[in-house]
């Protein structure tokens, strides 16, 4: 058979959110094997498992929605990769579904985040009519404003609420909104990943 | 400590996830439940302890006992250090985070003396008092173990006890006493270490008393009662193949030194080379079958998901059944894409067949050992190879498509002189000619040979154990005259260790009690990670022992008499002075000695007992 490909909406929090996207896709690696994942090996001179992760997480940041694209060379029901997965993860890191594709990882707009905190959270800040920050990207750090780059952000019992952009462009990291709000200890989550209207959930 | 506050920590530090656990494998209790909670320390960073196999198999076989919770805990990098003491952080276990000053036991692997001085820092951020003396009922027992625990003594005053030899069976002893002795109402710490120091393989130093002579030498240690051992016999376990294996490693998530299954082979050496401790104090040999060992690699391959095995002992060229267990592996290893390593390989082993099976060895290049220039040399230190073995092995290597090998070598050994380092540079230059002749080589790339030359270092529980090491100036010298040597010579490098690191290593190597007060002097002064380059200071070391007022000289330098009563002859390691003293002699003469599979030179080990794959059975 054709190898099929699977996604892998997967859970990764508490001390995993210091854990790098490299050692995250270290890790992946052993998993497969430890869960006898029947995954795809490319072809060539030195196969490696092919595997390609959507909006790499920063340090700092936990998640309950990465996702993980692979493909298998073996007929398996999506529940038994899921439960095989799980068998081989470590409990901070949970596979919660296993399905076929059905968005493209290009699709992918916006992130919504959690910043949990129990200090005062003042939001003038935000309501500014251009936000400037130094903002690292691949060009190097540069002066930029970051307004544009937030679609939302509401008070919450615990937190706040913001939806930024997730564009691949564009990606604006929770951490400057906690840092213009002078957040000194506080918690981030990803909840959700969204397409372009801001509502619909990437799958 | 918030889970907030640790995360506003852990952003500001390299590497955060050297300190928040949560790995696989990990073992998580629940701490009301269990009855007492072991907290095993090492004493440098996460990398390299989470890829000590000693701290894998304690951690495994303490964790087996449901009652008792073994956790983790490793020297604070310097970033995370200021961390926590600028936020009045303790330090922590990795598993449950809760202070290690709340832990029952408190142990420490002492891999290398350059860590001492970690030890003290890692009990001062516990909260835990530096001298065993000065610990109350509420603080945790201190216990030591591993290679340096065969000399405890420069570090006697911090412990409350040392676990002499193979700690799987004596730990859990250990434990089990502390735990009866807590549930029977009896326990105070001095009737504990009272009673632990009648257990076989227990040394209690406060219960020793020592003299010295007016030349600073030892004039006698006294056990202060009747029933405990006058010398403390190391524990071995008897049978590999029924030994606890760790099954269920914790695996990291950031790199680790070792980041691959490490399958453990056998213990003990056959070879006997006269500057090496652990070939002696891991005596005597004990194999595990072929047919345990392709179980347990098969048994990690699943438990771990690692693709690369490396096959871990002394000497894996001298393991009896090499052939049949790499053939076991093969059959299965190759389809499931797992590489096999050999560290370790003596050049005399060295084959094209054995090569072949690990076709897989990284592309880096092959380390050969030969550790002196010269045969006398060679046959003094007992190392048993010679100048055609090496160029056997290079060729083989050269010929299979490797263009670089590097070559260990050794500086300041006894009765070394300037011709012996001279033929250091004679055997590089030697290999590189080897190269151009063959025909099946790699194809325009010119050779390199890698000259790699450390510095004697005089250990106990050798036939070296009564020599004096080089001084620093004959050590410099000597590495200076190399350079000469080798000055011009376009496809050899050179690299040598650091002689003063290595001279701070002598003093602790062969030191007695009182180097306590220089470690703790040094630490005073701030000393500590001393095994990296970084942080290391000759200086500052040189100012701590003056103002302990002690002479380093004294413990790296001079030719100890065969009269006196060294430091660690208060442990018994299986292996006679006799035999050291024989070993001795034969490597002034430049006599080598067989290998044990050949001939058994009654080295004594055989009466620690096991199961043996060379050693006769006691005559008596």
């Amino acid at each position: 058979m054709l190898p099929r490909s699977v996604r892998l909406k997967f859970t990764k929090t508490g001390s995993l959110q210091f854990i790098s996207h490299l050692d995250l896709n270290r890790t992946m690696k052993n998993v497969m094997i430890r869960g006898k994942i029947p995954i795809h090996y490319t072809e060539g001179f030195n196969p490696h498992p092919k595997m390609v992760f959507a909006l790499p997480l920063s340090i700092g940041a936990e998640s309950v929605c990465e996702f993980l694209d692979i493909k298998v060379d073996e007929e398996l029901s999506d529940e038994e990769l899921r439960d095989r997965l799980n068998r081989a993860l470590p409990p901070e890191m949970r596979v919660l579904e296993v399905y076929t594709p059905v968005t493209k990882f290009t699709e992918i707009r916006y992130a919504e985040y959690e910043i949990t905190t129990e200090e005062a959270i003042d939001l003038s800040p935000l309501s500014e009519e251009k936000i400037v920050v130094m903002k690292r990207s691949k060009s190097g750090v540069k002066e930029s404003d970051i307004k544009p780059l937030i679609l939302s952000c509401d008070r919450t019992a615990s937190g706040l609420v913001c939806r930024l952009s997730a564009d691949s462009a564009e990606y604006l990291n929770p951490e400057y909104i906690a840092s213009l709000l002078h957040l000194r200890e506080y918690g981030i989550l990803r909840r959700r990943v969204l397409c372009a209207d801001g509502v619909t959930e990437f799958r | 400590m918030k889970d907030h506050e640790m995360r506003r920590i852990l952003k500001q530090v390299l590497k955060p996830g050297r300190y928040t656990g949560g790995e696989y494998g990990q073992v998580i209790k629940d701490k009301d439940k269990v009855k007492a909670r072991f907290a095993f320390c090492f004493p440098d960073t996460y990398e390299i302890g989470m890829s000590n196999l000693g701290v894998r198999l304690l951690y495994g076989v303490l964790n087996r006992e449901e009652d008792i919770w073994c956790e983790r805990v490793y020297a604070p990098w310097v970033d995370m250090e200021q961390q926590m003491r600028e936020n009045g952080i303790g330090l922590f276990a990795h598993e449950s985070r809760d202070p290690v000053r709340d832990f029952d036991i408190v142990g420490f692997t002492l891999q290398y003396e350059l860590c001492y001085t970690n030890v003290l820092n890692m009990l001062e951020l516990a909260d835990i008092p530096l001298l065993s003396k000065d610990r109350g009922e509420d603080c945790p027992i201190v216990v030591g173990g591993g290679p340096c625990a065969y000399n405890a003594e420069p570090v006697a005053d911090f412990f409350d006890v040392f676990s002499i030899g193979e700690g799987e069976e004596a730990l859990v002893e250990m434990t089990r006493l502390y735990i009866n002795m807590k549930e029977s109402g009896t326990y105070t710490r001095k009737e504990f270490l009272r009673r632990l120091a009648a257990v076989p393989g227990f040394y209690v130093p406060s219960l020793y008393r020592v003299d010295y002579r007016e030349d600073g030498t030892i004039a006698a240690y006294t056990p202060l009662y009747d029933d405990i051992p006058k010398r403390i016999t190391k524990r071995i376990i008897r049978d590999m193949d029924k030994a606890y294996f760790p099954d269920r490693p914790v695996m990291p998530y950031i790199e680790t030194v070792h980041d691959r299954i490490v399958l453990e082979v056998y213990r003990g050496c056959i070879r006997g080379c006269r500057f090496c401790q652990a070939g002696i104090i891991f005596r005597p040999v004990r194999e595990k079958s072929p047919e345990v060992l392709d179980a347990q690699a098969k048994c990690l391959f699943e438990n771990t998901g690692y693709d690369e095995i490396s096959l871990s002992s002394l000497s894996i060229s001298d393991y009896s059944e090499l052939t049949k267990l790499t053939d076991l592996l093969l059959q299965w290893t190759e389809e499931s894409k797992v590489s096999l390593s050999l560290p370790s390989l003596r050049i005399d082993s060295f084959t094209k067949e054995l090569m072949e099976k690990i076709s897989t060895v990284r592309t880096g290049g092959l380390t050969f050992a030969p550790e002196a220039g010269t045969q006398r040399l060679r046959d003094a230190i007992n190392k048993n190879v010679c100048e055609e073995d090496l160029m056997r092995a290079c060729r083989t290597a050269f010929e299979a498509g490797k263009s670089s090998v590097k070559l260990y070598f050794m500086n300041g050994l006894p009765t070394e002189t300037l011709e012996d380092i001279e033929g250091i540079a004679v055997l590089a230059k030697a290999v590189d000619r080897e190269y151009y002749p063959l025909s099946p080589r790699p194809k325009g790339k010119p050779p390199m040979v890698t000259v790699s030359v450390s510095c004697f270092v005089p250990k106990p529980f050798t036939p070296f154990q009564w020599e004096g090491q080089d001084t620093l100036e004959m050590l410099v010298e000597k590495q200076n005259h190399l350079r000469d040597c080798l000055r011009g010579e376009k496809h050899i490098r050179y690299n040598w260790h650091e002689a003063k690191v290595s001279r701070i290593e002598a003093v602790f190597a062969r030191g007695d009690r009182r180097l306590s007060a220089a470690l703790l002097e040094a630490h005073r002064m701030g000393i500590k990670f001393d095994g990296w380059d970084e942080f290391f200071d000759y200086d500052k070391w040189m100012e701590a022992f003056s103002g302990a007022g002690i002479d380093p000289s004294f413990y790296a330098n001079r030719h100890f008499s065969v009269d006196e009563i060294l430091p660690w002859e208060i442990i018994d390691c299986g292996v006679s002075r006799e035999f050291f003293l024989r070993e001795r002699a034969k490597a002034y003469r430049s006599e080598t000695t067989p290998n044990c599979r050949e001939h058994c030179s009654g080295c004594g080990a055989n009466k620690l007992g096991g199961v043996r794959s060379c050693c006769p059975g006691l005559s008596d």
